[in-house]
């Protein structure tokens, strides 16, 4: 398994403890964690890229338990093994979107390989744009942009939050489409977590939280 | 890629930039200025005095004195008596005595009557032609000589006074037979003549003097009757022993009726009074370097409130909580040194055009303020380091900054 969770459960500052089901995810598969606004989503998607620590459970990815690591190490961990996706996209702005790109790598001190770079913005679509300021793409671009951002380090686990809540349907489907293709190429586990239900017909596996 | 980043950002927004950059380059130019005119305007003044132990003359303000007769700024106290300086130059413990005549000037530059000794107390010796002989020659200082136009030959009638109005002297031509080299003193600025120009031309004007018996002077050759009580406007003292120093000036200030002055305490009198200015301008210079580090502290915290997403994104790439802190630092540490430097250079540019200013109107001459001293850069230094400090606010915040809310909420 790349990714999988024990009896997580997380408690939030008023006291209300929320206990998420177990889930795991094999390279190059994808899981849909489903659920409506307040079920604990984005706390869910927050402890799995360990940016917030669970009150109980443990979260394993590639064989490290994360819960395990200092917040320097998770840092660095998180920059090497873990992709994020966000639903509105964020960048740099004063950087080009291929330095935006390459952030990943070159904040962990990997070699920053500018052909890899080019590979996946073409099969992305998005190799015209390397040299514009990220506020001059559009959304479905950044969203594609952003995507090319957290596959270029090779992670083992890739996490969508919302990705395709603000686009309309044809680049929903597409930007759907795109996450899979990329996760399966690079053999990432991908997580998508979203209330959208135009992506429940795409991905067979699924969980919901309630 | 810290530091790409901090530069990205930093044009990103320019009117921030130029507003905290303008700030810190003029604040480091004000401070820079004043410590090497501070600096020069010591050195010189202690440059002018030197080997001059004590100056006698009329009696009046002592500042005036030294002002007049040894920087050639104010005008004169008076004149005394020769005869009466006269034990004064011959004691055993004084080394060398100048007598200097101030009363005629051309174009602004002064006519000094005095004697041989005056270059001597310089080391100075015509660059051109020779020393001045008799009566009526003159050696002219380098500045005076290319301002005024005067060559090896020419000739010229002085105007009675200081100022560049005034009587001419219309019937008695000075002929320049030298001119010297350039020094940066007041020399530069200066007529030499030998005292007999002034006393012969002031011979004609001034009311019949009173003659006196036994009066003996070597000047029977000269059509002008004898003067009995010839007349210089100072005397410039060097001692040879320590004791002249601490004897003469009371043994002159009570028994006699001309003052002594000693240059060395005037000057520190001067620069005590001047010092309250100097103060108030560098404490100006700091408040501007103060406001600089309040609008880098402005634009880092808002700069950090802003692009909070950014940081976190960051972190969530990877970036330690470590970057962040030294991505806020080095935007102020660039911006600082950025403002620094162009304050070093603005200030050089500053001084050069002051130069000739300054030169023209005090004699002061500031060629040697280019070179950066240790004060200038503790100075720059300490700019940066205010910038530095500046950011540790924002800094902190980026350190601490909880990303996961702060992504939550975007």
């Amino acid at each position: 398994m790349m990714i999988q969770t024990r009896e997580l459960s997380y408690t939030y500052p008023g006291g209300r403890v929320i206990r998420f089901p177990d889930l795991a995810c094999q390279a190059g598969e994808t899981l849909l964690i489903t659920g409506p606004s307040g079920a604990g989503k984005t706390t869910l998607l927050h402890m799995l890229a360990g940016l917030i620590p669970p009150a109980n459970g443990s979260v394993e990815i590639a064989g490290t338990n994360i819960g395990r690591l200092n917040t320097r190490n998770m840092d660095a961990f998180r920059g090497r093994h873990i992709g994020i996706v966000f639903q509105r996209s964020h960048f740099i702005g004063s950087l080009s979107v291929g330095d935006n790109l390459m952030m990943p790598l070159r904040l962990t001190g990997a070699t920053a390989n500018k052909f890899q770079l080019l590979e996946v913005a073409q099969s992305l679509g998005i190799d015209h744009l390397l040299h514009q300021l990220p506020a001059r793409l559009s959304q479905g671009e950044q969203q594609r942009a952003s995507i090319a951002r957290a596959v270029l380090p090779a992670p083992n686990v890739i996490l969508a939050d919302e990705p395709t809540a603000s686009l309309d349907d044809r680049n929903c489907e597409a930007v759907a489409r795109l996450l899979s293709e990329q996760a399966a190429r690079h053999k990432a586990a991908l997580l998508i977590v979203t209330h959208d239900n135009r992506l429940t017909s795409l991905f067979p596996q699924h969980i919901q939280l309630t | 890629m810290i530091f790409r980043i901090a530069i990205r950002n930093l044009l990103h927004k320019p009117l921030y930039t130029v507003l905290c950059w303008l700030l810190l380059a003029c604040s480091t130019t004000v401070l820079l200025v004043l410590w090497a005119l501070n600096r020069q305007a010591r050195q010189q003044l202690e440059k002018q005095i030197d080997g001059v132990d004590l100056v006698l003359g009329a009696k009046g303000s002592p500042l005036q004195l030294i002002l007049s007769s040894v920087y050639h700024l104010d005008n004169p106290t008076g004149n005394i008596s020769l005869a009466e300086a006269a034990p004064f130059m011959d004691n055993p413990m004084v080394e060398s005595a100048v007598p200097i005549s101030l009363g005629d000037s051309y174009h602004g530059f002064r006519i000094i009557g005095t004697t041989q000794a005056y270059l001597d107390k310089y080391q100075l010796k015509p660059a051109i032609g020779k020393v001045f002989g008799n009566s009526m020659e003159v050696v002219a200082g380098a500045e005076a000589a290319r301002k005024a136009g005067l060559k090896l030959g020419s000739t010229f009638a002085g105007t009675h006074g200081l100022g560049k109005t005034g009587h001419v002297h219309e019937d008695q031509q000075y002929t320049v037979t030298g001119i010297l080299p350039s020094t940066g003193l007041a020399i530069d600025q200066l007529l030499l003549t030998p005292l007999e120009s002034v006393w012969d031309i002031h011979a004609t004007h001034e009311a019949p003097h009173i003659h006196e018996e036994g009066e003996d002077h070597d000047h029977e050759a000269e059509e002008k009757p004898a003067v009995p009580d010839r007349q210089v406007t100072a005397v410039l003292l060097k001692f040879r022993s320590p004791m002249g120093q601490l004897t003469f000036p009371r043994m002159i200030n009570e028994n006699t009726n001309m003052q002594a002055a000693v240059p060395a305490i005037e000057i520190n009198r001067l620069q005590a009074l001047l010092g309250t200015g100097a103060k108030v301008l560098r404490a100006l210079g700091w408040l501007l370097a103060g406001l600089a580090a309040c609008s880098i502290f402005v634009t880092l915290v808002q700069g950090t409130h802003e692009r909070r997403y950014e940081l976190a994104l960051i972190r969530t790439m990877g970036g330690s909580r470590g970057k962040l802190l030294s991505l806020v630092f080095a935007e102020a540490f660039l911006l600082g040194v950025l403002g620094v430097i162009t304050g070093i250079v603005l200030s050089r540019v500053t001084l050069l055009l002051l130069q000739q200013e300054l030169f023209a109107g005090y004699h002061l001459n500031f060629s040697g303020a280019m070179p950066l001293t240790a004060a200038d850069g503790i100075t720059a230094a300490a700019i940066v380091g205010a910038c530095m400090l500046a950011a540790l606010l924002p800094a902190v915040r980026a350190f601490r900054l909880n990303i996961a809310k702060t992504l939550a909420n975007a």
